[in-house]
């Protein structure tokens, strides 16, 4: 899980073009600025490139912070 | 001023109320509430107007996405009043500039919110007031609403719609026999109170006889979009295009058998997007709408169709199609102006376009000329079309360095004066770059060097959200082009 942070972290910097942002499993959208609708589309679409992976719409309605994330994304590595 | 008549939109909300008053009229987070019951907390906001605030003729109110927002509105018109939205979202120093230019005192609002020295009232809980045969004062000469755009001075101008241009929107969407809505639509509406097509998908409804469910303010509320669409069945949805961009990567999982009609509106549509919007909505007309605020919500309209649709775009954008009747346009360029020209600047006049800015700001926007041998007033849109054999308007691009970005009209001028403020820079460029998405995004560029988010923290205190960039770069020097300004096209690979 922590490796799947680190990893996320990566794309967070990129989508929020900044190099000192830290995340955590409980960081959402009240505690990142700019993180709204159309930022998150980007993360989403970021973070299914940098994994290789694809995501429901399903799946993505659950999203409510970054652990929720770090989870889907698990799931999908271990299929 | 213009000469006001009755005012049969509100009119037709009250006939709606004598017809269908146990159907449902609207649905927000908390109920649903029936024809009755809307018209029950009008009554009671209108006595409150009435009794206690006669002669304030420029009331506000604070969209907290309920019934009671909806309620004031209608209570607003119905007394002849003029409604002025406010964003909560909005920083405070811009929601008084707002104030002070509208001469607004009271502010109406269903939650507690404070603005400077405003009056706020509360309207949570209010109901039954007048008596259930109030009339709505037919001879109003104040506008039905301002709504504040983006101005390219660096202040918001006030944009004036009064009663008589409201009337003209719904007669044709109404009565123009294009589009045909009844008790059984529910419409979505997803808009804030302060964007105009909100007025669209609120009271379309509820002049028919149909219902409205509002979007819930969740941060990330296009994703309700969907499931909205479904677990309520909805007929009727308006979107702007950065909607359905979101949506995209979506589409294969998504379908919507029962939306009649999908109305888009705000910004250019890409025809590509359009094709594989139309594989989810199998039953649906879709229309792209066009219209600055300044004309009334839209003015013109597009039924796309598969076929057709690649004839009539412009490099992938769909067509704005036809004027509806009673709007008028020329075209004109840096040479001349006249109905002979196919390509130039779209100048509209009619019943739907306003003759000036709150206290006549930004003058330079309107001109006069004959048509048809009858001196009309146009307003210039600033946006460049070309007339396609079928007679269709093309959008072709800004005549100047307007922004579009999620519908919301963003001037760069305001957003490089705030910057300015904010940073202490002279030299600072605003400009809308095309995002991975496929929407507009709004960059900052300032000459020096500077911390970006703190700059962003300032700006949010000044500016509303859209206008807020969502990367400012810094550079030792601003690119300058032959004539010495800046090289925007040079900019953009720093993007």
């Amino acid at each position: 899980m922590t490796m799947i942070l680190d990893e996320l972290n990566k794309v967070f910097c990129r989508v929020f073009h900044t190099k000192d942002l830290v995340i955590t499993l409980h960081s959402d959208a009240s505690s990142l600025d700019g993180w709204d609708s159309l930022t998150h589309v980007a993360l989403i679409s970021e973070t299914e490139k940098h994994f290789k992976i694809t995501f429901s719409f399903n799946e993505m309605m659950q999203f409510r912070n970054v652990g929720d994330l770090v989870k889907a994304i698990e799931k999908h590595l271990q299929h | 001023m213009p000469n006001e008549t009755s005012a049969p939109y509100t009119l037709r909300f009250l006939n709606a109320c004598r017809s269908f008053g146990d159907r449902p009229a609207l649905v927000d987070a908390v109920k649903s509430y029936s024809y009755s019951e809307l018209k029950g907390i009008v009554s009671g906001i209108m006595n409150l107007l009435t009794e206690r605030f006669p002669d304030e003729t420029m009331i506000g109110v604070v969209d907290q996405n309920d019934v009671y927002t909806y309620a004031s509105i209608l209570a607003i018109n119905l007394c002849g009043k003029t409604h002025v939205p406010f964003n909560i979202r909005y920083p405070e120093e811009k929601l008084v500039v707002i104030a002070e230019k509208a001469s607004v005192r009271i502010i109406l609002s269903s939650y507690a919110f404070q603005c400077g020295n405003l009056h706020i009232l509360l309207t949570l809980g209010i109901t039954g007031g007048i008596s259930e045969d109030f009339v709505p004062v037919k001879k109003s000469v104040n506008p039905a609403y301002l709504l504040f755009t983006s101005g390219s001075t660096g202040e918001p101008k006030g944009v004036p719609i009064y009663n008589h241009h409201l009337n003209a929107f719904f007669d044709f969407f109404l009565d123009g026999g294009v589009f045909y809505f009844d008790e059984k639509d529910r419409f979505l509406q997803v808009y804030e109170t302060s964007f105009d097509v909100s007025v669209f998908s609120a009271f379309t409804p509820l002049l028919s006889g149909g219902c409205f469910y509002l979007l819930p303010r969740k941060t990330f509320a296009y994703l309700e979009i969907p499931k909205i669409l479904s677990s309520c069945e909805i007929t009727v949805l308006s979107m702007v295009p950065s909607m359905l961009h979101f949506l995209s990567p979506y589409f294969k999982q998504l379908r919507f058998e029962k939306l009649r009609y999908s109305f888009f509106s705000g910004d250019k549509l890409l025809n590509s997007l359009l094709q594989d919007w139309s594989t989810c909505v199998p039953h649906s007309v879709i229309v792209n709408c066009y219209g600055p605020t300044e004309t009334t919500i839209v003015c013109s309209h597009y039924l796309w169709d598969a076929q057709k649709a690649v004839k009539d775009s412009f490099e992938g954008i769909v067509s704005i199609g036809k004027l509806f009747p009673g709007t008028n346009y020329v075209l004109r360029n840096a040479k001349e102006i006249g109905p002979g020209l196919l390509e130039g600047e779209l100048c509209l006049c009619g019943q739907q376009v306003i003759d000036a800015y709150l206290n006549k700001e930004n003058s330079e926007k309107f001109m006069e000329w004959t048509l048809d041998g009858k001196e009309c007033r146009f307003y210039c849109t600033g946006d460049r079309v070309r007339v396609n054999t079928e007679g269709n308007l093309l959008f072709l691009g800004r005549t100047d360095h307007q922004i579009k970005a999620g519908g919301y009209r963003v001037e760069p001028a305001e957003i490089e004066t705030a910057l300015r403020q904010v940073s202490g820079n002279s030299l600072c460029v605003v400009m809308g770059v095309d995002s991975l998405q496929g929407s507009t995004q709004v960059v900052a560029f300032v000459e020096g060097k500077g911390d970006e988010t703190e700059l962003i923290r300032k700006l949010r205190k000044k500016l509303p959200p859209h206008c807020i960039p969502s990367r400012i770069t810094f550079l030792d020097q601003l690119p300058l082009n032959i004539n010495g300004k800046v090289d925007r096209r040079e900019l953009c690979k720093f993007v």
